[in-house]
């Protein structure tokens, strides 16, 4: 499915982070797709399974989630280092990379990881050194 | 027990002042008058709190001691050609200005967290001017409040409370004296007590703020819709604007961050000008982090420019686009960063988290973050406005000051300190050289 | 450490010396009789020495400032600073960053400036910068002509509970003098209005800016402030002002006491005739003649300087008005229950006949003031030029040969609308120290400043000029250059300025005044505020107080 994504803060990844970034809280909070219900029907997924989420820039695994805040065609990924894997590097001579409006392919991916924060430092390291 | 009043909320740019925090044996046991955003940050903030200084070592990081840890931040930046000083939003003017200072004598960029928030809005100011005010002008004054791509039910949750809605102030008494309008992609908790909400299409608020100027300056519209909007609601809006006693628009990253970036402001600020020939219209973009507003006032005192100053020529330049952190990072141009009270692995786009983990960085902040996974070197801090006191300004650039109320964890210094203790390491490294 | 400054050529109004050949002792950053032999020896044979310069009107400090930064990067890019040994990096031209302010002002013997228009609510930014601005003594003064609380007590005839407030107020933000900004017109300007006059009521509070400023200045007296109330008056930058500003002088001549009651500040803003911009002309003479007769004013000029500025002032709606005729980018900052304030950028041109009149407007009020210990040489930095220019200000009053070379080139109108051509005075060396720094520093009440005398700080200047060689009227060039860079300057007793460069930066104080007043009306005062704080201010009363160890360096001035 197409999709505009948008990326942004929410309540619960404003919480999640005080958690620490490496709580369990944290990545229940902002590894997750938030849609409008009429799009995950369309989809035939449920809350909390995981779609595959793919931009030009990049794609990443996250958890679906119904979104309180929801327009048919809309995605929302809170900020964080899953979103990031989404946004667009160009600034356009602003210094502010695109965080916002970005098109999206959304697509189920049953059986899925959604990889930890770990797993995502170390692939940006290059490597698999382990915390 | 002993309760602390009037401290100052560290969390968003509101900086709520009135809260009371409950303290028994060094431990933050309540927190009254809070936010859900702010009491989870009080709560929290002894807790899962890692306060060893670490280094990179064979397949991970090994525990040492604070001078040694001091030691590799200051030898990471001494030896870099072209450093990045990064964050800078969540911790004092003081610590800024020792980062000012680092960065001055280091030769590197400064930049600090509003590059990738609402930094566009400062560019749009130099273009253009900027008519504001503080926030209490929207609380005594304003009888039309417009929140445009910007959700103070998520992000900034006393606002309404404190500062627009649902106040008390000289002139407007109550919710009915004021109208609430809300421009989002999505409908919100916000909109969903406004008087008007404009549900506009995505990346199309450039399109729609002209628009606005269009009907504020009477001339007809030979379409039905713009960005989505029907063309009686942009008329309805502007005739509420236009007739206004005092309006106030507050905007967040729904503006700054999508598609036209620093040209919706701009736009936005061009909408607010031409009001002003016909009644008082003011407006504030809603800042995020408690202190990004001061990072940008100390900068701009100390070296002209609010962010993204580079030194490398020994004056401070300015070049959003070249001297700016994502595209630094994005580029691969810098070659070690100190990263203070922030985050840029979890908030920048992955091109450039992954260049970020290829250089030699030094990270000081008072928790573990994404970015001190990737760093060489990591050193803990106390956090300000619990640990220690200092500097800060609200989103409206009113200065406050914020209270130590509870011991920080040993090894933990304010950030201040810290950086004090590079600069003065990296002085004597370059003596030595 | 000691220091003897040898052989200068000194002028020091104070002490009643004008061009003596003498030596100066400096000891622990006091002027003292002698020294001992170890003392360290600059030698000023035939060098001109001053006491280090003294402003009381210049914006270094604050948010407008820093919004006014913000506003122009176009203006830093082309006058960078790069770190030196001595010194931090920064940017200049008319808004410059706080360490180049800092060591400008130095290079040009200025060792103490005061900030003059600080909204309480942001005097901790303020302070903070002023922090940050090296060797400079500073000050800011709050402002106090439209406060709402101020105005509410003045509505209610409570003019004693009145004075409670303001010097609570001065106590708790750590101000200096009250300022006032178009009393009256900036609460107006909240509905996008103005007053423009001195008995026209101002919206919803049912008084007049005459009878805000005649309180104010009975406050100020009550309270033994040592400087008058610092007055921006109404209808500034409008054809046709001078008689406001003379209306506005006159308005407290009853008030009348041993020492000037109000101070004017650049009037060259509000010494315009005519009816509008086409029929505009200068009345400098007009208001000079006025201050000859009345010992209760003093004024400063604001003077004109061609080129690129930044206009900021409090006056929210006269910034408005400018960003209107001009169409340049305008900003503008309202402070909730306080005042304004507003940013534009402007380049004054000499072929424009508005800005040439204007250039005449000030050098009228200098030379047409006949005490030069009540007017004082300022720029108004950076609303009519950069504080850069003072040393060409300085030729032109000691010049009218420097004053005719601009004449000729002005526009004709300019000239005839005008009666600068038939003024010849020319300022000598030592009216030139008294309007830069004695009369400035007596005007402040600071009793140790703009003088050399046994007790004085030790702020000094030595400046490359020989004053019993140079003739200023001809070589005004000279003397330009002169002023424009120091040789030596001393502050506290500590070479700053050696050779022309900055030698080291130490941080100056930022005095504050306790005013005179019985501490249980304080308390009262204080007690009232406390219970109604939350009605006005967004912040909690006791966050709102800066406390003194908030400041780096301190230091009160008792009142009385």
């Amino acid at each position: 499915m197409k999709a505009v994504l948008i990326t942004g803060t929410s309540i619960a990844q404003a919480q999640g982070k005080e958690h620490g970034k490496l709580s369990a809280k944290y990545k229940d909070s902002v590894a997750v797709c938030e849609m409008d219900e009429s799009d995950m029907a369309a989809l035939k997924i449920e809350p909390g399974q995981t779609v595959k989420v793919t931009s030009p820039y990049g794609s990443i695994t996250v958890k679906a989630a119904k979104s309180r805040e929801p327009r048919p065609g809309l995605v929302f990924i809170p900020v964080g280092p899953w979103a990031n894997r989404l946004v667009g590097p160009e600034t356009g001579g602003t210094g502010t990379p695109s965080y916002k409006g970005l098109e999206v392919e959304v697509e189920p991916a049953p059986g899925e990881k959604v990889p930890d924060l770990e797993e995502l430092m170390a692939e940006a390291r290059g490597g698999n050194e382990k915390w | 027990m002993v309760v602390v009043k009037n401290v100052l909320c560290s969390f968003c740019g509101c900086v709520c002042d009135d809260l009371e925090v409950s303290v028994e044996d060094n431990k933050i046991t309540g927190v009254k008058y809070a936010c859900a955003l702010a009491t989870e940050k009080f709560l929290h903030s002894q807790e899962e709190r890692n306060p060893d200084p670490l280094m990179r070592a064979d397949g991970g990081f090994r525990k040492v001691g604070l001078e040694e840890a001091l030691d590799k931040a200051a030898r990471i930046l001494a030896e870099a050609k072209y450093p990045l000083l990064y964050g800078w939003s969540n911790t004092s003017c003081e610590a800024i200005k020792v980062g000012i200072e680092l960065t001055e004598e280091v030769g590197g960029v400064l930049d600090n967290t509003a590059t990738v928030c609402h930094g566009v809005g400062l560019e749009a100011i130099q273009d253009v001017g900027e008519p504001t005010g503080t926030l209490g002008k929207a609380r005594h004054r304003a009888d039309l409040i417009i929140y445009w791509g910007c959700n103070p039910s998520q992000a900034h949750i006393r606002h309404t409370t404190r500062y627009t809605a649902f106040t008390k102030g000289l002139f407007r008494s109550q919710r009915k004296d004021r109208k609430i309008v809300v421009v989002d992609v999505r409908k919100t908790v916000t909109s969903k007590t406004a008087d008007l909400f404009l549900q506009i299409d995505p990346g199309k608020d450039y399109e729609l703020l002209s628009a606005l100027r269009m009907a504020v300056r009477d001339m007809e519209f030979e379409t039905e819709a713009v960005a989505g909007v029907p063309v009686e609601k942009i008329e309805e809006l502007a005739e509420m604007m236009v007739s206004c006693e005092f309006g106030m628009l507050f905007f967040g990253l729904g503006l700054t961050q999508s598609s036209a970036k620093n040209e919706n402001i701009a736009a936005a600020i061009s909408l607010v000008r031409d009001l002003n020939l016909k009644t008082k219209f003011l407006m504030l973009p809603m800042r995020g982090h408690y202190n990004v507003t001061g990072a940008n006032k100390v900068a701009l005192w100390q070296t002209g420019y609010p962010f993204a100053v580079d030194f490398s020529h020994g004056y401070p330049r300015f070049n959003p686009g070249e001297t700016s952190a994502a595209d630094l990072l994005v580029r691969g141009e810098v070659d070690a960063a100190l990263v203070v009270a922030s985050d840029p692995a979890s908030h920048m786009p992955w091109a450039a988290v992954k260049n970020l983990a290829n250089i030699p960085v030094a990270v000081v902040d008072p928790t573990l973050t994404a970015t001190s996974l990737l760093a060489d070197v990591r050193i803990p801090a106390a956090f300000n406005g619990i640990e220690y006191g200092g500097t800060v300004y609200r989103m409206d650039g009113v200065a406050l000051k914020t209270r130590k109320f509870v011991e920080p964890p040993p090894n933990c210094l304010p950030d201040v300190e810290v950086l004090e203790n590079i600069l003065h390491k990296v002085r004597s490294l370059k003596e030595v050289a | 450490m000691e220091l003897l400054i040898k052989n200068g050529i000194v002028f020091d109004p104070l002490n009643g010396i004008d061009g003596q050949k003498m030596d100066i002792a400096i000891r622990d950053g006091k002027v003292v009789e002698s020294v001992s032999s170890g003392a360290r020896v600059i030698d000023a044979s035939n060098l001109m020495v001053m006491p280090g310069g003294v402003d009381l009107h210049s914006h270094i400090a604050g948010s407008k400032v820093n919004a006014g930064r913000l506003m122009r990067p176009e203006d830093h890019f082309r006058d960078p600073e790069a770190k030196t040994p001595t010194t931090r990096s920064g940017v200049g031209s008319t808004v410059p960053s706080v360490f180049t302010t800092g060591y400008r002002y130095a290079k040009m013997g200025y060792t103490t400036v005061f900030e003059p228009a600080t909204p309480m609510l942001k005097a901790r930014h303020t302070h903070d910068e002023l922090d940050d601005i090296p060797i400079l003594d500073k000050a800011c003064f709050p402002l106090f002509g439209n406060d709402v609380i101020l105005l509410e007590y003045l509505k209610a005839g409570r003019i004693e509970e009145a004075a409670g407030y303001v010097a609570w107020m001065l106590e708790a933000v750590k101000g200096y003098a009250i300022k006032i900004v178009n009393p009256g017109g900036l609460e107006a300007w909240n509905w996008g209005g103005n007053v423009l006059g001195l008995d026209e009521e101002v919206p919803n509070f049912g008084i007049t800016p005459r009878e805000i400023v005649r309180s104010l200045c009975k406050i100020s007296k009550m309270l033994n402030l040592p400087h008058p109330i610092h007055l921006h008056p109404n209808n500034l930058g409008r054809p046709g002002n001078y008689e406001t500003t003379i209306e506005t002088m006159d308005c407290v001549r009853d008030l009348a006491g041993e020492k000037p009651v109000i101070h004017l500040t650049h009037v060259q803003f509000e010494g315009y005739g005519g009816r509008d911009w086409l029929s505009m002309s200068s009345e400098g003479v007009e208001i000079a003649n006025y201050v000859n007769r009345h010992g209760h004013v003093s004024i400063d000029l604001g003077q004109l300087v061609f080129g690129n500025a930044t206009t900021m002032t409090a006056d929210g709606p006269f910034q408005f008005q400018l960003y209107q005729l001009t169409g340049n980018k305008w900003t503008n900052s309202d402070v909730e229950v306080e005042t304004s304030a507003g940013v534009v950028p402007y380049f004054y041109k000499r072929s424009n006949y508005v800005n040439a009149i204007q250039w005449t407007v000030g050098l009228e009020l200098a030379l047409a003031v006949r005490d030069p210990w009540r007017v004082f040489l300022t720029t108004d930095h950076p609303n009519a030029g950069p504080f850069t220019a003072y040393p060409k200000v300085i030729a032109w009053l000691m010049s009218r040969k420097a004053r005719e070379r601009v004449l000729s080139k002005i526009p004709r109108m300019a000239r005839k609308r005008s009666n600068l051509s038939s003024l010849d005075r020319e300022y000598s060396f030592s009216e030139i120290a008294v309007v830069t720094r004695a009369g400035t520093a007596r005007s402040l009440g600071l009793k140790n400043k703009g003088h050399l005398g046994v007790g004085a700080d030790a702020d000094v200047a030595v400046y490359p000029l020989n004053p019993r060689e140079v003739d200023p009227s001809k070589d005004y060039k000279k003397v330009r250059k002169a002023f424009g860079n120091a040789v030596w300057v001393v502050k506290e007793g500590q070479v700053v300025v050696e050779k022309g460069e900055i030698k080291t930066a130490p941080r100056g104080k930022t005095f504050w005044v306790k005013p005179d007043i019985e501490e249980d009306v304080l308390r009262l005062a204080a007690a009232n505020l406390k219970a109604k704080f939350r009605e006005y201010y967004t912040v909690e009363f006791d966050n709102f107080i800066i406390p003194e160890d908030a400041l780096a360096r301190p230091q009160v001035l008792k009142a009385g």
